[in-house]
């Protein structure tokens, strides 16, 4: 018993095409992506995915200084169990967004989803998302 | 008679390249890890690229397919954005740390506390490495490290195809059982290449001249210093990429020296082998003793902290007698897509191998034997890490399985693959 040779080659050159096309598709492939590879702010909106955290972090990197989150969002934000919670990604996508922007305890600026919060000064809103600057 | 010096030629070329290849990310990796020779990364980079570029070339005027595929998975990498949770908040993000502060400060400091700041940074370094050439960090080129990184081990393991056919599946197999995994930023994929290319490479060292694999053309390779020191990069590699790695480097010298014992029936010190395995765990426990000595925890992994408890026997049992724990493995490990794949292959080559070969050659034992030996020792590894795991067990699996099975999936195919090809050249005939 053998098999043919060419039609194996023939069938699975059909099959690795369609791999490759699941793939393009899986890793979301975009031609426009591939001709601006090496544009600094390329496919940022696409990676993070979250209008919000480009919004805020936009904003951020304006002031240059470092920040932190209110103690319940952040509550909220690093429990393990909760990894696709919209807060979780909003805390991780932001982290990483902002880097060289650091995390700071210390920080004045703090994000909330708090429309108020004591004795701090609304800076920024977008949607759900608040940044205030907080006296300590 | 020309045509196999031509060949040999092209072999010891693309071999020279694959060494070197290593030894520059070697090099890189080490250049950050000490914070010193910065000025040297920009140099060391670009030659990083120039052997890369050359593998390319030099790959495509002996298996085109391979380079072709190299080609398509580089234009797929830079024609996508970063969006999985691992290669974005674990490795591209240690990367973008590493780029910006210049030096190991947020490991030191834990920053961000939730961010897993602790893992080898060999990817990451490299990924900093390549944002440093383009002179900025975005969201697409850095990935690029985990193609130059499967790069070596996918020549290597394609050293061993003989024929067309079993190029083609080959290349079948790396798409069908990787997928997106080896352009996406993530480690899993380069782990389970470099965990192939290692147990093939171990094999060779316990089995210099008494393979199946064993061919003149390939004979050069093996018997000198260059091999050895191929080998030491690629335990290495093996592990600095992922924490498992050692684990991982540990099982394959089990099996490889284990089954030199049952088959020799005497227990002999491989001294040459020993020294190279050991020296290769070296970069990982110095990169421990880092973390150690800033006093930074190695038991966060769910997979390790049980290990630490006083009553670890004590729950260990406890877990252990739970069969409902079992069969959750079982159904997480046994039924997912990518093991079934490579099991559906590998039942239908190994069982065509056995029922068509009449004469099983006496040097196919040893393979065979290392290849039960590991499969059954990382089966071993995966039920025991999930039975000990601090996290909910569903949880774990869920997020967790498929990674983890794709170093056996990979090994399925790729050794049901080269079985095929050295018993039973029928099998494709034209």
């Amino acid at each position: 018993m053998h098999f043919n040779q060419n039609k194996i080659k023939i069938l699975i050159s059909v099959l690795i095409l369609l791999q490759l096309f699941l793939i393009s598709h899986r890793v979301s492939f975009d031609y426009r992506i591939l001709l601006s590879f090496y544009k600094k702010d390329v496919a940022v909106l696409r990676s993070i995915k979250e209008k919000d955290v480009i919004e805020v972090g936009n904003f951020l990197k304006t002031i240059e200084k470092d920040f932190y989150f209110e103690k319940n969002f952040l509550k909220r934000a690093t429990n393990e169990y909760e990894y696709n919670s919209p807060d979780t990604v909003f805390y991780q996508r932001i982290v990483e967004y902002l880097y060289p922007i650091k995390l700071n305890k210390d920080s004045n600026i703090i994000i909330s989803n708090n429309n108020k919060l004591y004795n701090c000064k609304k800076i920024y809103k977008y949607k759900k998302k608040h940044v205030y600057d907080c006296k300590k | 008679m020309f045509t196999i010096v031509k060949n040999k030629k092209k072999i010891i070329n693309n071999f020279i390249g694959v060494l070197f290849l290593q030894l520059l990310i070697f090099c890189n990796y080490y250049f950050w890890i000490f914070e010193s020779f910065q000025i040297l990364i920009i140099p060391i980079i670009c030659m990083i690229f120039i052997t890369f570029f050359y593998l390319i070339f030099n790959t495509f005027r002996e298996n085109k397919l391979l380079s072709a595929l190299i080609v398509i998975l580089t234009i797929l990498t830079l024609g996508s954005p970063s969006f999985h949770w691992d290669a974005r908040s674990i490795w591209l993000f240690n990367a973008k740390k590493l780029f910006y502060d210049e030096n190991l400060s947020f490991i030191i400091n834990n920053y961000g506390e939730t961010y897993i700041n602790i893992y080898p940074m060999l990817g990451p370094a490299l990924a900093s490495s390549i944002a440093k050439l383009f002179g900025f960090w975005n969201e697409v080129f850095p990935k690029l490290f985990n193609i130059i990184l499967a790069t070596p081990p996918l020549i290597y393991l394609n050293f061993f195809l003989k024929n067309k056919i079993s190029k083609f599946f080959f290349i079948f197999f790396i798409l069908l059982i990787f997928e997106k995994s080896l352009i996406i930023g993530e480690m899993d994929g380069l782990l389970a290449l470099y965990f192939v290319s290692s147990a093939i490479i171990a094999f060779q060292l316990f089995y210099n001249d008494n393979n199946f694999l064993f061919d003149k053309k390939l004979a050069v390779l093996i018997n000198n210093n260059f091999f050895y020191i191929f080998s030491f990069l690629n335990f290495t590699f093996l592990t600095l990429l992922k924490k498992e790695g050692i684990i991982y480097l540990f099982l394959i010298f089990v099996s490889c020296y284990l089954s030199k014992i049952i088959l020799s029936k005497k227990i002999i010190l491989y001294k040459k082998n020993v020294t190279i395995f050991l020296l290769s765990a070296l970069s990982i426990l110095f990169w421990n003793y880092f973390l150690n000595f800033y006093g930074l925890n190695l038991n966060i992994h769910p997979g390790t902290a049980l290990l630490q408890n006083e009553n670890f026997i004590k729950l260990f049992l406890l877990k252990i007698l739970q069969i409902k724990n079992f069969f959750l493995i079982s159904e997480a490990i046994f039924l997912n897509k990518t093991f079934v794949i490579s099991i559906i292959f590998f039942t239908f080559f190994a069982s065509y191998f056995f029922i068509e070969t009449k004469n099983i050659k006496k040097n196919f034992n040893n393979i065979l034997l290392v290849f039960l030996i590991l499969t059954t020792l990382y089966l071993g590894f995966v039920f025991f890490v999930y039975l000990i795991t601090t996290w909910d067990l569903l949880w774990h699996l869920n997020t967790s399985a498929q990674r983890v099975i794709l170093p056996l999936a990979f090994l399925l195919s790729y050794f049901s693959l080269i079985i095929v090809q050295a018993g039973l050249p029928k099998l494709f005939a034209k």
